[in-house]
């Protein structure tokens, strides 16, 4: 079982994705903030239940993931799930900087795709632990992953760049 | 939009956010007391979320019973007396599959299986058609081929493949279907797919030296990319051409790292609705099925017997503690509780009653569902249930008029299995599944009703 030094380091070492799952799902820094230390209370009341280290970061992220969706019910929020094109063009049409606009655009995403672009493509995790973490079969993922790119009209390979 | 600059332009972590996550993190390992009391009043009451699976372990959960009937895991007390060890293998066109266990609790079916390629050198990939437990459609939740390597597999679609020979993997089903009894036949209809074109991973980011990752995890999680990529004889494209539609226009059949075909052919655009995706998705099955870059060169069918029965006689069915324990129902301080179904399995929990109000009106349903909702559940002696799973199902708590007229609220939770059986399993309230203020004292005093009749025992 994981002992205090060891949960600590871990929390630590894995912070940054923790915290953009915690982001790609509450767009509020203090709501973020409230599912993370929470997440971590029960991570550690339930350390038991690991039985492969290895997996602490699946594990972890999932209970973010749960933390953040007892917060969005309790919130009530409202995701954008109707006008998903008129919501991305308002983004682009934001007077902001660059990055401003794009964080906009991912915001504007559906947020099945928005956490699956998050942790694959700015977190580089694979498929496969996306999949876990989100308990839906890797297909799923890829289809969201897909529309996610199309929709930012995300370029992985090539080097031709479309304005956003 | 490059990835660069999506990579660049989501938040990183704020320093102040870190040191919050590791005092939280310290705080909880050696005084957990202080990190509970530093929560804010939303996020303490978001912590009584009903039936969150505290104790419960995504890997212990989804591989739990799969790592128990390869022989991975021991297995619990509980989950012993459901597994049965099978011995099935069936072959077509060079692929061996073997099922080697499985566990049917009445709702669910879960099946362990070894795959493996007699002819390495020939990748092959495996896709599920069809699971059927006697003659009923047993629908796969997930399937997995181990866990640990890299797998090309295509946009998608529903199938399993493999980079390691043998490879063990298992499945869990949906069986649709009331609980079914005695010898049951499953029948697994398999299909073997093969390349029809040379495969290429064309990847930017792998032909990264792992030497330059400096995240030992990061770097251990690529080498393993690596070396599945390798052990599938599939090669990377390095330097020179790095745009897929090149190789693909040469008659490629072109993957990036996760093993995802390039489908220049499939075109999703902006905001399009979750419709339109599924239409989408129809024309990738149709183009998969056209074989434009796998043929199907066989199909597999595995017969075997289960023992529905196994199952059913050791799940745990729940009665009242006390008075209700003959009639089903409750009387609650402002409505009758009549259970429908508690019953647990190491594959899942399912708790099933009506809360029907004093005051028949739609508006003492409504209010019900107010009070109530967030439960949580606990041994005899206070202690959070453990379970196998970290998913959870919310209550649906809709409001329903039978046919003479009574107003009733229904609640109806399937939660994933127990680790283990208590005897005795108390139900406390927290709050309603709307609530966000502190409850009333009304509420409390409900609560503390609520409290004192949801106790159960085992049959």
């Amino acid at each position: 079982m994981l002992d205090q030094d060891t949960f600590v380091q871990k929390v630590d070492e894995y912070a940054q994705v923790l915290y953009r799952t915690a982001r790609s799902m509450l767009c509020r820094q203090e709501d973020c903030e409230d599912a993370l230390q929470e997440a971590v209370a029960k991570a550690w009341a339930s350390r038991g239940s690991l039985r492969n280290e290895a997996y602490f970061r699946t594990w972890m992220m999932r209970i973010v993931i749960n933390e953040c969706h007892n917060i969005q019910r309790h919130r009530k929020r409202v995701l954008p799930s109707g006008d998903i094109e008129g919501a991305l063009e308002a983004a682009r049409q934001e007077p902001r900087e660059k990055e401003g606009r794009i964080l906009a655009l991912v915001d504007a995403l559906p947020e099945k795709q928005r956490v699956a672009a998050v942790l694959h493509y700015v977190e580089g995790l694979p498929v496969e632990e996306v999949a876990k973490a989100l308990r839906v079969p890797q297909s799923t993922v890829r289809g969201r992953l897909f529309q996610a790119r199309k929709a930012l009209k995300l370029e992985l390979t090539s080097q031709k760049e479309v304005p956003v | 939009m490059k990835l660069s600059e999506l990579q660049n332009a989501y938040p990183a972590l704020p320093q102040s956010t870190r040191q919050r996550m590791l005092q939280a993190a310290r705080s909880a390992s050696g005084q957990r007391g202080k990190a509970r009391g530093s929560l804010r009043k939303g996020a303490v009451i978001a912590l009584a979320l009903l039936m969150a699976l505290m104790g419960a372990a995504y890997a212990a959960a989804r591989l739990g019973i799969i790592e128990y009937l390869i022989g991975r895991q021991e297995p619990t007390q509980e989950l012993s007396r459901y597994a049965q060890k099978l011995r099935m293998r069936g072959e077509a066109d060079g692929i061996a599959v073997t099922v080697t266990g499985a566990v049917y609790d009445g709702n669910e079916l879960a099946l362990s299986y070894e795959v493996e390629n007699l002819s390495p050198e020939n990748l092959a990939m495996l896709r599920i058609h069809s699971v059927t437990l006697g003659g009923q459609t047993a629908d796969p939740i997930f399937a997995v081929m181990g866990h640990d390597g890299w797998i090309p597999s295509a946009f998608g679609m529903q199938e399993l493949s493999f980079s390691r020979n043998p490879v063990q993997g298992g499945m869990k089903c949906k069986v649709l279907s009331q609980p079914l009894n005695g010898q049951q036949e499953v029948v697994i209809r398999v299909a073997v797919q093969r390349p029809n074109r040379p495969l290429v991973v064309v990847d930017e980011s792998l032909l990264e030296p792992l030497e330059a990752i400096e995240d030992e995890v990061q770097r251990a999680e690529r080498k393993a990319m690596l070396d599945g990529i390798s052990a599938c004889g599939v090669p990377i494209a390095d330097g020179g051409h790095q745009d897929p539609q090149w190789w693909h226009d040469r008659g490629y059949g072109v993957l990036d790292r996760s093993g995802d075909f390039y489908w220049p052919e499939i075109q999703f655009e902006e905001g399009m609705s979750e419709a339109d995706h599924d239409a989408m998705m129809e024309e990738a099955r149709q183009l998969w099925s056209q074989e434009v870059h796998m043929n199907e060169t066989a199909e597999m069918m595995l017969r075997f017997f289960i023992d529905a029965d196994k199952g059913l006689e050791n799940r745990k069915e729940y009665a009242f503690l006390g008075e209700g324990r003959q009639t089903g129902e409750a009387t609650l301080l402002d409505c009758i509780l009549r259970l429908k179904q508690f019953t647990m399995t190491p594959l899942s929990t399912r708790l099933a009653f009506d809360m029907i109000p004093l005051e028949n009106t739609q508006e003492a349903a409504q209010a019900l569902r107010g009070t109530y909702g967030w439960l949580d559940l606990r041994d005899a002696d206070s202690q959070e249930l453990a379970w196998a799973d970290m998913e959870y199902a919310a209550s649906n708590g809709d409001l329903h008029q039978d046919e003479q007229g009574q107003w009733l609220v229904q609640w109806d939770w399937t939660l994933p299995g127990a680790v283990a059986f208590p005897q005795e399993i108390h139900i406390t309230a927290r709050a309603g599944i709307d609530e966000e203020e502190k409850p009333t004292a009304e509420q409390e005093r409900a609560f503390a009703t609520f409290g004192e009749k949801m106790r159960f025992q085992t049959k």
